[in-house]
Formats: structure tokens, C-alpha cells, sequence
């Protein structure tokens, strides 16, 4: 497109009618000083070819001017692939829009109204806005041939613009023919797929979401009829083995039924042997029990009749043993009684024995109280020395008056106060000696002892005195000594208040020399100590008791020891030999006591002897009374046994007349049993186990037979759904559905593929012809800014991204660039964005007040760039500095503000 | 109708639902994209229920490979036999390419090389990297899908 005028009226600061004109197909520069209105145009030419004639909103009000009614009006005459346009809109009041072309010198209508914003849209967009004015998103070619004021910025292009570029880039990327085929296989994947490459849902979703769909139902009815397959086998198989089970317990029946009659007439035959048998048993038993009797009997009487005879013998000998029993307890209570007389004479002895052993003891009392006694005896002796030490000691120290520590601690400081009093008295004291050269005398007129004083020739003699010493020599002169003015009388007060209180702590001692009050004291501790001392040993010696219970003690001892000698008379003047005494008691008492053991061993043998035949005495008698009570019963039995009036011949005779019996008895019960163990076990137990078996194979019979109805039922039922063909409708159901997922999984597959193979393909060429494009920015900035911001690089969207220097690894941010290079770099991608896209045809570029951070240097290099650019576009520049672009060769400048006078 | 029979008291009853009068009318749309597909739409006819009363309309599109031409022959042929009344509209039908040859038609550019690269992959001994899924029987499927969109009416 190539501007060829723009005319505005009732656009903002236009009131009036403007027109600018005309511009040239090279370079164009319209300038004009600060809020003139120049991008107030640029903005009229791009809602003039852009924006829809009826757009509405605050923003299209605003261009309105201020305080007037107008309709804003733009006209824009263009050429386009070599046809002359003139489009006139007319926006907020009565909007129109038409569109005009040249024909044969003047303008025809060619559209009006929405069709002619369409028509004009599309000579640079196909993108147009939804509401409101355009955004540089719906410019089209504009966004990179049209840089609006101050914004050479070129950000990331949208909208169709990406696809014009790469449509104008290079035919090789889709060659002609290429666009429809490429739709349809768009329009093949996204009949199955999101863009964003899902599967599409819903009722849309391609057929193998609805198999997918699909198989587990027929997996589950493949399932369900496998599982009716499997009932229908089941059934049958229990079926036949119903009727089998039923078949066996028939025959197992017929079989237990002959069994069984067999197995009763056995048993029948049993029963009949075991009623004999029992019968022979009891017979057996009767007659056992009667030979048991009769011979228990015959033998009883036997061994009552020899019983009898033992017994009696035995009466016999003990009657005759008993005399000789009778003999030797009597030897043997005799023999006790004198060991018994033997024993208690010895016992006798025992009083002279303990007579002994206590005039030992006593002898051994009498001598400790005896040692006792004296020990009290010294004990009071030391007592009374100690007692008369110490009334000497207290008598002596009761005589000696001492200060004592506290007194002599007032002493001294007594005699300090009064030294001290002393010497303040002497410093006091104004002193005047005289060395008289001739004897002769003085007169102290004032100063201590005043009156006259003899002087020897060559002897100092002093006066003392204050507050002034006044001595007369007479015929000689007076003399007077000054001193310093001082309290004399108080100190002589103090001093004699020291003295009065000295000789009152002193004349209780009758000195007040220290050395001797110290003496005193020394000697007063001495005679303390030595008290203390003796008080001490008569404490020791009292041992906590007092002289008259010692002495009372003392007094008890003596009444023992006189009540001893009281005893033993010869002790008074012999003392005794305790231990003597003792050894002699001890040796009696052993003596003694051997007698004691060996009496009492004979008295305890002479009474054990006679307890041993006392008790076998008696024992003699018991046991002849106990033989006659046996011999009395043995007598009564075999009285009652042999009652029956029979001789042992005859009872012998019977005997073996019931062992005959018996013999006979047990001979039948042998023969019963020995035909009963023939049959082994008792046939009724069989016979009731057959019964038993009968019974279950009837039952198992009769069982097998309902359950074997029951089944085929079943089976029928079965039958009649047709498992078989049902399964192998629903495997070949399931095979179909898996078939069909796979064939469309893989038609998918192959339709996301051939996609991705022709769009990888397609950004392969794009990559390789976008190329050009960042080579020519390149060349373009580098003879700008020159080779140190390096290669540019640009995004999916053509837009610059990065630099590349060539002395860095890494690439740098546009943003990291200066205000300047920023620009600089901008500027040359438009420019060869825009080399591009007017390979077709001359495009306008218009630049609004750009390039403003950049150095006079580098623009003088802009604009041989523009120049060269103006070869093959339109260059409109909009600039308030007009001075900058002077130099431009065929640059054609359009004064704003000279046209709007002139308007 | 149903027809319901009980084999004795307290057997369940066994139901056979018996189809007695009325037609069919079936529409079935098939897209051939590969060799077999024609064959599992004759056993799909094959398998369907009561023909003698069912009137078929059929319509397949596509490509169709040179070893099917006797499948459609035998379709036609069931179609005119079984079935009450039936009909085919094959005129949607492509032949299947016989070589590569078609890919030198392809518009010059990103088309032909993608077309050049799925041959590659369908090819089993290509040693070059495969993407995901792009196993040797999809890339002949692509290959196929993009002769078929590329021979589309109007193409």
C-alpha cells in the first residue's frame, strides 16, 4: 500500500478540513513543533483503513474535538497492487463508509458501508477487531510496517500476520497447491483430536472412544456367556452323574437285600444258641456255687477241727509258761526297789556338795567386797586431800584482789587518755630557756610556777607557760614569749578527769603501775587455773555421786562383809583361799554327780527289767484269755458245721456226686460256646448294618433320582438359552470390537502422525527461511550500531528475542540492551520484516517520533538505511525535529504547521 | 411373539422370542483406509439378521486396495442375493496406490517432505530415530490417510 494523502475534519484538535499532500512513494518526512496534530493523522489513517465505520465506545468520543459537534471525517487516498483507492469514513454521527477507486482520472464508488470497511481491512488485515477500535493485534501488516509515536518496539506478532510472513517468506515451505491439502489434513486431525492433542469427547469423540466404549460390555457378555456355557456344562455333568449315583444305589440295594435275608436266618440260629447258652451258664453257675459250698464247708470243718486242737495245746503251754513269768517280776521289782534306795542315798549327798560350792562363793564375795572396801577407803582419802587443796586454793584466791581482763583494758585506755592529755598539755605549754652565762636569778612573772628561780652560770633553765611566758631578769630585762593562742584549762581538765578516773580503777589494787597490775592478773589466772584443776580431780573422783552416798556405800559394804564373817567366824582372821575353796567344791560335786548317773543308770535298768516282765506276764494272760475265747467259738462253729448229722464219709460222698454235676454242666456250655464261636460276631449287628445300608442306598436311590429331576430341569433351562452359540456370538463380538479399536487406533495414530510429520516438516523450512529475515537485521543493525551487539535472534513470532554477540557463549536479552541499541534493534527487524513483506509491492512505513534515543553518530547511519529502504518502501516520518533528516537525500517534507495556516 | 414353555411344575420357564412379519431398514457407512477392511465389512453383511426382510443401503468410500476389488465383487454379489432389497454407492471409492510414485504429485514443500519422511518410516529396516508411535504399520497408515486426503475430490 502507498499513501498518497490524508484529509481529516472534526478530529480532535481538527476542527476544520486538512488536507496533507502529497506524499511520495520514497521518503517522507512531516514534521511540526509539539501538539500539532502529526500523529493525531497517523491515527486518522489507521482508523480510516482499519476500524469499522459504526465503532462506538469512549475512546471513538474522544476523538471528537473538544466543545464541538463535529463528526470525525477521514479521507486517505492509496494505491494498492496498482490500483488508486480513496476511502472516506465518517465515525459517531451518521457513520458512513465508502470506498472509492480511480478510474480514468477520477474516483468511482466501488463499496459502501460494512463492505467497504471489509474491503479495505483486507488489503492489510484479515484479522479485524471484535468490539471497540483495532489493537495492533487486528493491524495485519501494519504491526510491523507502522511504529506509532514512540513505540519502535516490535512486540511478539499475532493474528495472521505470523502466516503472512511466513506465506511472503518463501513458497518453498508450502508450495502451491499446498494450502487445501494441509487444511485437510488439519481438518482430518482435528475431527479426532483437541489442539491440544487429546481425543476429542463427547458426541463428537472419534468411534474408537465409543468401542473403547463398548468392549467391557462385551467382554461382560462374553464373560455372562461363558459363565452360561459353564452352568449349561455343569448341569449336564451333574446329570450324568446323578443318574450314575442313582444306578450304583440301586445295585448297591439289590445286593444289601440278599445280604440281609442271608445275615437274618443267621441271626435267628444265633439267638437260639445264645438262649441255650445262657441257660447252660446259669446251670454251670448253680452247680459250681453248690460244690463251691459243699467243699468250702467240708474243708471248714477240717480246719475248725485242727484249729481247735492248736489252740488247745496252746492254752496248755501257756498256762504252764505263766508260773515262771509270775517268778521273775517279782526278782525284778526287788532288784528296782534297791537301786531305787541305792539312788536316793546318793541324792543325799548332795546338800554337803552345795554347802561346799557356796562357802566357795561366798569365800570369793567376801573377798571382792573386802577389795571393794578399800577401794572406797582411798577413794574418800583422795576425796578429803582433794577437798582441802582446793579450800586452800579458794581461801588463797579470795585474799588476792587482781584485775581482771576487762578492769586492765580500762586501765590502760585510762592511762592512754591521760598520756595523751599529757602530751597535748606539754605541746601546749609555750617553753623559754635561758643559758645564763653568770649565776644570778629570775622572776617568773606569768607561766608555771610563777616566783623566783636561781640560774647557775652555763645550766639551761627553762620556763613554761601559756599563753605567754613572762620572765624578769632583773637589771637585766623582762622577758616575754608568745604562743600561739590554745585551750590549756580544758586540756588540764581532761588531763585530771584521766587521773580521776586512773585512781578510781587502780586503788582497789593498791597500785596503778601497769606492770604490777599485770602481775596481778598473772597471778590471779594462775590461782584460777589451779581451782579449776582441784575441782576437776574431785569431780573425777566423785565420779558424779556426792561424799555421803559414797560414804553410805562404803557403809552397806561393811554391814556385808560383817554378815559374812558373821557366817565364817575363822575368815576375820584368815582370810579365805576362794579358789582353793572352789577347785575343793568342784571336785566334790564331779564325784557326786558320777555316783547320781551311775544310781539312777541301775535304778532305770532294774525298772525296765521289771516293766519287761510285767508286760510279758501280762501278755500271757491276755493271750491264754484270748485262746479260750478262740477255743469256744472254734467250738460253737463245728458244732453248727457237723449239725447235719453227717460223717465226713458221707459229706465226701456227696462231694463228688455234685462235682459230677458240675463236670457235667460246664462240658454242655463248652459245646454251646463252641457253636456260637463258629459265627464269629453277633450276625444281629450285621443284620442291622445291612438294614442300615438299605436304608442309605433307598435313600441315596430316591435322592439322586429328585436331584437328578431337579438338574435336568436345569439343563433345559440351560439348553434352551443356547450357550454355545450365545458364546460364540459374544467372542466374536469381542474379536470385532478389539479388531475395530485397533484398526481405528491405528488410523489415529497414523492421522496424529502424518500431522506431526508435515507440521515438524513445515517448521523445519520455516526455521531455515526465517533466517534470512535475522540475517538481514543483522547486516542492518551491525551498520548501525556495528559488530559488538552481534547476531539478532528472532522468535516464533518474528519477534526479537535475543542478541547473539559474537565474543559471548551465551545469548543476551533485548531487554538487557540500552534505550538506544534497544531501538536500533527494533528499527532494523522492522526493516527487514517489512523487506518481506513488500516483495510483492511498495508498502508505507511510517515511523512515528521514534529514534530518540539514539546518537547523532548512529542516526546519521539510520538514515542512509532509510535511504536505501526508500528504494523499495514508502518511508513516512513523523518528527518535531525536522533539522535531524535534513541531510536525507530525496526526502520530501511536508510542513504540518505551514499547511494548517495555510488551511 | 414369544413362545414360552415350562417343562414341569417348578421348572423355570424357557422364553424363545419368534420374529413373525416386518423389514429392516439398515444404513451402513464404511471408510476403507487398508487391505482386509472390505473383508470385514462382507462378514459384518454377512452376519446380519433376517436379510430376507431387510432392505440395505451401502456406502463405502475410500481407498480401495487392488486385492479387494474381488471382496466388493462378492458383496455386490450377497447383496443382490440375500437381501430383500439392497444397493451400493462405491463411487466414493479410490484405488489404492500400487508404489510411491504419487508422492512426486505432492505440492513441492513441507507436504512432500513429510510424505518422504512417513516412507521412510514405514520402512521396517529404517536404522534413523523414530518418534513415539511412529512404528512402521502407523507410518504406512499415514502414508495411506495423507494419498487418500490427497486424492480427495476437489484435491
Amino acid at each position: 500500500m502507498i499513501l498518497r494523502s490524508i484529509a481529516v475534519q472534526g478530529w480532535r484538535c481538527f476542527a476544520n478540513p486538512v488536507s496533507v499532500e502529497p506524499f511520495t512513494e520514497g521518503l517522507n518526512v512531516l514534521h511540526a513543533p509539539n501538539a500539532t496534530g502529526k500523529s493525531t493523522l497517523f491515527e486518522a489513517m489507521r482508523l480510516g483503513l482499519l476500524d469499522a465505520h459504526g465503532v462506538s465506545g469512549r475512546e471513538v468520543e474522544n476523538l471528537r474535538p473538544w466543545g464541538r459537534a463535529l463528526a470525525p471525517t477521514v479521507t486517505v487516498e492509496f494505491s494498492h497492487g496498482g490500483t488508486e483507492y480513496r476511502v472516506i469514513k465518517r465515525f459517531l454521527d451518521h457513520p458512513s463508509a465508502e470506498l472509492e477507486r480511480r478510474e480514468n482520472d477520477s474516483f468511482v464508488r466501488v463499496a459502501e458501508s460494512e463492505a467497504a470497511d471489509e474491503k479495505i481491512r483486507e488489503i492489510l488485515t484479515r484479522n479485524p477487531p471484535g468490539r471497540g477500535l483495532s489493537q495492533p493485534k487486528n493491524w495485519g501488516l501494519a504491526q510491523v510496517l507502522w511504529a506509532p509515536q514512540g513505540t519502535l518496539v516490535l512486540g511478539k506478532l499475532s493474528g495472521d500476520l505470523v502466516v503472512d510472513i511466513r506465506t511472503a517468506l518463501d513458497a518453498q515451505v508450502s508450495g502451491p497447491g499446498s494450502g487445501p491439502l494441509e487444511e485437510r489434513i488439519e481438518a482430518a486431525y482435528l475431527r479426532f483430536f483437541t489442539t491440544g492433542g487429546r481425543y476429542i469427547r463427547g458426541k463428537d469423540a472419534p468411534a474408537v472412544a465409543r468401542l473403547h466404549e463398548s468392549l467391557p460390555a462385551a467382554i461382560e457378555a462374553q464373560r455372562a456367556a461363558e459363565e452360561q456355557q459353564r452352568v449349561f456344562e455343569d448341569a449336564a455333568r451333574r446329570v450324568e452323574d446323578l443318574r450314575a449315583r442313582r444306578a450304583q444305589a440301586r445295585r448297591d440295594a439289590e445286593g444289601l437285600t440278599k445280604s440281609l435275608r442271608e445275615a437274618r436266618a443267621l441271626a435267628e440260629a444265633y439267638r437260639g444258641l445264645v438262649s441255650d447258652k445262657a441257660q447252660r451258664v446259669d446251670r454251670v453257675k448253680a452247680t459250681e456255687a453248690q460244690h463251691s459250698e459243699f467243699k468250702q464247708r467240708i474243708e471248714t470243718i477240717k480246719t475248725a477241727t485242727k484249729e481247735l486242737v492248736d489252740v488247745r495245746q496252746a492254752i496248755a503251754q501257756l498256762r504252764s509258761e505263766l508260773p515262771s513269768w509270775v517268778r521273775e517280776v517279782e526278782q525284778q521289782a526287788i532288784e528296782a526297789a534297791r537301786t531305787k534306795t541305792a539312788l536316793e542315798d546318793v541324792r543325799k549327798t548332795r546338800g554337803a556338795n552345795e554347802a561346799a560350792r557356796q562357802r566357795a562363793e561366798r569365800a570369793g564375795r567376801y573377798l571382792d567386797e573386802l577389795r571393794r572396801a578399800s577401794g572406797f577407803d582411798d577413794r574418800l582419802r583422795r576425796i578429803a586431800e582433794a577437798s582441802e587443796t582446793l579450800a586452800q586454793y579458794k581461801l588463797e584466791r579470795s585474799r588476792l584482789v587482781a584485775p581482771d581482763a576487762k578492769m586492765l583494758r580500762a586501765i590502760r585506755k585510762a592511762m592512754k587518755d591521760h598520756d595523751d592529755a599529757q602530751v597535748r598539755l606539754e605541746a601546749t605549754l609555750i617553753t623559754l630557756e635561758i643559758v645564763p652565762e653568770s649565776t644570778g636569778a629570775l622572776f617568773v612573772v606569768d607561766g608555771e610556777d610563777p616566783g623566783e628561780r636561781s640560774l647557775s652560770a652555763g645550766v639551761p633553765a627553762q620556763v613554761k607557760g601559756s599563753p605567754e611566758v613572762v620572765v624578769d631578769l632583773p637589771g637585766i630585762a623582762r622577758l616575754r614569749a608568745r604562743g600561739p593562742a590554745g585551750s590549756i584549762a580544758e586540756i588540764r581538765i581532761e588531763r585530771e578527769k584521766a587521773e580521776r578516773k586512773l585512781k578510781t580503777l587502780t586503788e582497789a589494787f593498791g597500785t596503778a603501775d601497769l606492770e604490777a597490775l599485770d602481775a596481778l592478773q598473772d597471778k590471779a589466772t594462775q590461782l584460777d587455773e589451779r581451782l579449776s584443776a582441784a575441782q576437776t580431780q574431785i569431780d573425777t573422783l566423785v565420779a558424779g555421786e556426792t561424799v555421803e552416798q559414797i560414804e553410805t556405800e562404803r557403809a552397806t559394804l561393811a554391814a556385808v562383809i560383817s554378815g559374812i564373817v558373821a557366817d565364817y567366824p575363822d575368815w576375820h582372821d584368815a582370810a579365805p583361799d576362794a579358789e582353793a575353796l572352789r577347785a575343793l567344791a568342784d571336785a566334790d560335786k564331779r564325784v557326786f554327780l558320777a555316783a547320781l548317773d551311775t544310781a539312777e543308770a541301775a535304778r532305770d535298768a532294774a525298772q525296765s527289767a521289771l516293766n519287761a516282765a510285767s508286760q510279758q506276764r501280762g501278755m500271757v494272760e491276755m493271750r491264754i484269755e484270748e485262746a479260750d475265747r478262740r477255743e469256744r467259738s472254734l467250738g460253737a462253729k463245728l458244732a453248727e458245721l457237723t449239725n447235719d448229722g453227717k460223717s465226713e464219709g458221707e459229706r465226701a460222698n456227696e462231694l463228688k456226686g455234685i462235682s459230677l454235676a458240675w463236670e457235667a454242666a460246664r462240658a454242655g456250655l463248652e459245646q454251646i460256646t463252641a457253636k456260637l464261636g463258629e459265627f464269629g460276631d453277633d450276625p444281629g449287628i450285621a443284620v442291622t448294618t445291612l438294614e442300615k445300608q438299605l436304608q442309605a442306598a433307598d435313600d441315596t436311590a430316591t435322592k439322586a433320582l429328585e436331584q437328578e429331576k431337579s438338574e435336568e430341569g436345569r439343563l433345559m433351562h440351560a439348553a434352551a438359552q443356547g450357550p454355545y452359540s450365545a458364546l460364540a456370538r459374544a467372542e466374536e463380538e469381542v474379536a470385532r470390537l478389539k479388531r475395530e479399536i485397533a484398526s481405528e487406533e491405528l488410523r489415529l495414530a497414523a492421522i496424529r502422525l502424518l500431522r506431526t510429520t508435515v507440521e515438524e516438516s513445515r517448521n523445519a523450512a520455516l526455521a531455515a527461511v526465517a533466517a534470512p529475515v535475522e540475517v538481514a537485521a543483522t547486516r542492518t543493525l551491525q551498520r548501525i550500531a556495528g559488530n559488538r551487539l552481534g547476531r539478532v535472534q528472532l522468535g516464533e513470532a518474528f519477534e526479537p528475542t535475543q542478541m547473539m554477540p559474537g565474543s559471548a557463549d551465551v545469548p543476551v536479552s533485548i531487554e538487557n540492551m540500552s534505550g538506544g541499541e534497544r531501538e536500533q534493534i527494533y528499527l532494523a527487524t522492522r526493516l527487514a520484516l517489512a523487506d518481506v513483506l513488500a516483495k510483492g509491492e511498495r508498502q508505507l512505513v511510517v515511523l512515528d517520533d521514534v529514534l530518540v534515543a539514539t546518537d547523532a553518530g548512529r542516526l546519521a547511519r539510520v538514515m542512509r538505511i532509510l535511504e536505501e529502504a526508500a528504494q523499495r518502501l514508502q518511508v513516512l516520518i513523523l518528527t518535531c525535529h525536522p533539522e535531524r533528516y535534513r541531510g536525507m537525500d530525496g526526502a520530501h517534507f511536508l510542513d504540518l504547521e505551514r499547511i494548517l495556516s495555510a488551511s | 411373539m414369544l413362545i414360552v414353555e415350562i417343562a414341569e411344575p417348578g421348572a423355570a420357564p424357557v422364553i424363545t422370542p419368534i420374529r413373525t412379519s416386518g423389514l429392516a431398514w439398515r444404513v451402513i457407512e464404511e471408510e476403507l483406509r487398508q487391505p482386509g477392511d472390505l473383508a470385514r465389512l462382507r462378514e459384518r453383511i454377512e452376519a446380519l439378521e433376517n436379510p430376507e426382510t431387510t432392505l440395505l443401503d451401502l456406502r463405502v468410500e475410500g481407498l480401495l486396495s487392488a486385492q479387494d476389488r474381488d471382496e466388493l465383487a462378492r458383496i455386490e454379489e450377497i447383496l443382490a442375493s440375500r437381501f430383500l432389497f439392497a444397493r451400493i454407492d462405491a463411487t466414493a471409492l479410490r484405488l489404492s496406490p500400487s508404489d510411491d510414485s504419487w508422492i512426486a504429485g505432492l505440492p513441492a514443500g513441507a507436504l512432500r517432505e513429510a510424505a518422504t519422511k512417513l516412507r521412510e518410516l514405514a520402512d521396517p529396516a529404517y536404522a534413523g530415530l523414530r518418534q513415539e508411535g511412529a512404528s512402521p504399520d502407523v507410518a504406512c497408515r499415514a502414508l495411506l490417510e495423507l494419498y487418500a486426503l490427497a486424492s480427495e475430490r476437489g484435491a
